[in-house]
């Protein structure tokens, strides 16, 4: 048993460098497909996008989008069947976690890629310890022993702020707050030190003054450690807030990807002008309607020809409503599922005006 | 000025709890604490805050779905507390709410024709079948739903068109006040968008007045005309809503405002976050003086000691803070 743990550490892939020409994690037009009785569901539908240390990435999209089943598929926590790989690949320095034993993807979970759910109650142990849930992972990935293990689990709770650690390390979930329990499932995640953080709608449960210290906190222990994080989000505001990429999916695919920059002033999709259009804007001094997206999502099961977003999209055409679209990819890496992403006139007349436009006009009337 | 259409005064709930060995020793939640605002015909007033801070519970009082412990609630001319059951029923007609829950608040066992004829039924309008159901279809309509859709059940519809028959059913009685508590939370963004541009048409058409209870300031400053804040059972700021989003006075306030990230990375990088330690107290067992001072940046001694008193600052604008100007903690940027 002893020998086992040994050799464990002694395989450590994080501490391999990533191969020249890759990035950390290569996610390459990943499909996975849940095959149930009333149809295949195209749940993730050729995902691509890569990720470095350092990096956060943004996952934005409305519920039922994949955006959580994407991740999911990544950990290899969906169960097969009803599941199903279809194409593509993901890759973590390298190596495909696809074509890993269960037995090599215990390793990769936990030790190389950690995740936080967005419900601490229900993602905790309500009849264990604080300290005994946060050592397991420790033990089995680190080769720690049980009192190495609760010293490094009080180390981390006083890491991520949590006070007079020594005697909460000893109380169970139930007599953490919301916000404490997030902190707490933060630094069970971060206890190994893994590459990739995957944080799925972190701080949907919190209030916002709470929500602010977790992302705070999280951006710190980054600034820190320099694992790269993968923030699944349905608030802009919070991708807006932390990421360098975005990407926005919509009924399993990714409609656009590139850097938040990208995406928040030079967006070429209409789906991600319909959401930023959604929000309220900020104060302004004559209140004016909202413009949302009509209709609703479709389903997965039964997902419209064509460009999945044309019966919601005011501008689709009888060729969106025909033609799957191609990826249109700019020279940055910035990419769009829309046929008309590369009419430069197009996208002009309908994107909508951000505050850069703004500025843009103030100073150009300066000049 | 105009008679208020709902009056609210001074109004508090407490809720018994026991706790210790044999539930021997017997406390109370302090859910809503001496809460007072007016709400005038075809306005809308938004009550924010954040969870357990007793905006629900400030709404189902209002409505007599929980009995105050003491306060003053006056509907239109009549005080609510003092009613019969009666007197109740004639005022709920009136006064009418919309859950947060499109899930649990409509009856599975119902068709949305009768989910929405039901207030007419019990209110003993239109009680001819065909007539009743012809004017639920019109309303369905208005509600932008397909009005052949008036045999269906719920589960046949998305959040997003169940929200519309909770909506449709609050209206069938052309109420004069409409609750809706957190109306939008459980939506997505742009289906959320659709259900408040619904509400705001539907306001303008028959000039209703809500009661807006949200946790999401954006939303709140989209919808309001009056905003009121609240923090642990009290009322902390009220004010309309574009001096209360512009020059918050009271600090729980800025730092609200200043903890939500806005979607526009540019602005969000300058913005100085004022970031709260701690969680807020417990209901049970609430700070002395200001309930806010276990977490306010500015807190000086009297703030442990005195609760301060929601003071006219102007303009209809009021605030419980001793130290009450606009953006009182400094260094810090808002703009929402």
């Amino acid at each position: 048993m002893f020998n086992k743990k040994k050799e464990k550490v002694q395989m450590n892939l994080k501490n391999q460098p990533v191969p020249e020409g890759s990035h950390l994690l290569e996610v390459d037009d990943l499909k996975m497909y849940f095959h149930t009785q009333d149809g295949v569901v195209k749940a993730v539908d050729g995902v691509t996008y890569t990720l470095d240390r350092g990096e956060t990435l943004g996952v934005v999209g409305e519920s039922g989008s994949g955006k959580s089943v994407t991740s999911m598929t990544i950990m290899g926590l969906i169960d097969m069947p009803p599941g199903r790989i279809e194409g593509g690949d993901v890759r973590y320095r390298g190596r495909s976690l696809l074509e890993m034993s269960e037995r090599e993807m215990q390793d990769v979970r936990g030790n190389y890629i950690a995740m936080i759910f967005q419900d601490p109650m229900t993602s905790l142990n309500p009849v264990y310890t604080i300290g005994r849930q946060m050592s397991e992972g420790m033990m089995l990935h680190l080769g720690y022993n049980k009192d190495q293990a609760l010293k490094r689990a009080i180390e981390l709770l006083d890491l991520v702020g949590i006070p007079n650690p020594e005697q909460r390390v000893k109380e169970y979930p139930h007599q953490f707050s919301g916000g404490m329990r997030q902190r707490v499932m933060i630094a069970m995640a971060l206890a190994c030190d893994p590459d990739i953080l995957i944080a799925d709608e972190p701080t949907t449960a919190l209030d916002v003054t709470i929500q602010a210290q977790i992302i705070e906190l999280m951006q710190e222990m980054q600034q820190k450690n320099g694992n790269a994080i993968i923030m699944i989000t349905h608030d802009l505001g919070v991708v807006a807030d932390i990421t360098d990429k975005i990407m926005v999916m919509y009924a399993g695919r990714p409609v656009e990807f590139g850097t938040a920059d990208e995406i928040f002033y030079g967006s070429i999709h209409p789906y991600t002008w319909g959401l930023v259009r959604s929000i309220p804007e900020p104060l302004q001094d004559q209140k004016k309607p909202l413009t949302p997206i009509q209709g609703n999502p479709p389903s997965l099961v039964n997902v419209p020809s064509g460009c999945p977003f044309s019966p919601r999209c005011p501008y689709a055409t009888d060729l969106c409503r025909t033609k799957v679209p191609e990826r249109y990819v700019t020279e940055t890496g910035h990419y769009s599922s829309c046929h008309y992403a590369g009419d430069a006139d197009f996208v002009a007349a309908n994107a909508p005006k951000t505050s850069r436009d703004r500025a843009d006009k103030t100073t150009g009337g300066q000049n | 000025m105009a008679e208020p259409l709902l009056h609210v005064e001074n109004l508090c709930k407490e809720f018994p709890v026991s706790s210790g060995l044999f539930g021997r020793k017997k406390e109370s939640v302090h859910a809503v604490e001496g809460v007072s605002f007016d709400i005038y015909p075809g306005e809308t007033f938004g009550l924010v805050g954040e969870s357990g801070c007793g905006k629900s519970t400030t709404g189902r009082c209002i409505m007599k779905l929980y009995n105050p412990t003491s306060g003053k609630v006056i509907f239109d001319g009549q005080d609510v507390s003092t009613m019969s059951r009666s007197q109740l029923k004639r005022m709920r007609r009136n006064m009418q709410f919309i859950f947060q829950d499109p899930y649990a608040s409509l009856n599975p066992r119902m068709t949305i024709g009768e989910i929405v004829s039901e207030p007419l039924v019990i209110h003993g309008e239109m009680t001819n079948r065909t007539e009743r159901m012809k004017f639920v279809a019109e309303l369905l309509d208005q509600v932008g739903l397909n009005p052949e859709h008036i045999n269906r059940y719920p589960h046949e519809f998305s959040g997003g068109q169940r929200q519309r028959v909770g909506i449709a059913r609050a209206f069938a009685l052309r109420p004069k006040l409409i609750i809706c508590d957190e109306p939008v939370s459980a939506l997505d963004v742009s289906i959320q968008a659709q259900v408040l541009n619904l509400l705001a048409d539907l306001q303008k058409e028959y000039g209703t007045a809500y009661l807006f209870i949200a946790h999401d300031l954006s939303v709140v400053q989209h919808i309001s005309d009056r905003v009121a804040v609240m923090y642990l059972g009290h009322m902390m700021e009220t004010s309309d809503w574009k001096s209360l989003y512009a020059e918050p006075c009271h600090p729980y306030t800025q730092s609200l405002l200043s903890a939500v990230p806005v979607p526009d990375p540019d602005v969000q990088r300058d913005r100085k976050r004022i970031i709260l330690a701690g969680d807020p107290p417990s209901p049970i067992d609430p700070p002395s003086g200001c309930p806010f001072h276990t977490r306010c940046p500015i807190a000086k001694d009297i703030c442990s000691q005195q609760v301060p008193d929601l003071r006219d600052l102007g303009d209809g604008h009021f605030c419980a803070c001793h130290f009450a100007e606009p953006n009182p903690i400094k260094g810090s940027s808002i703009a929402l």
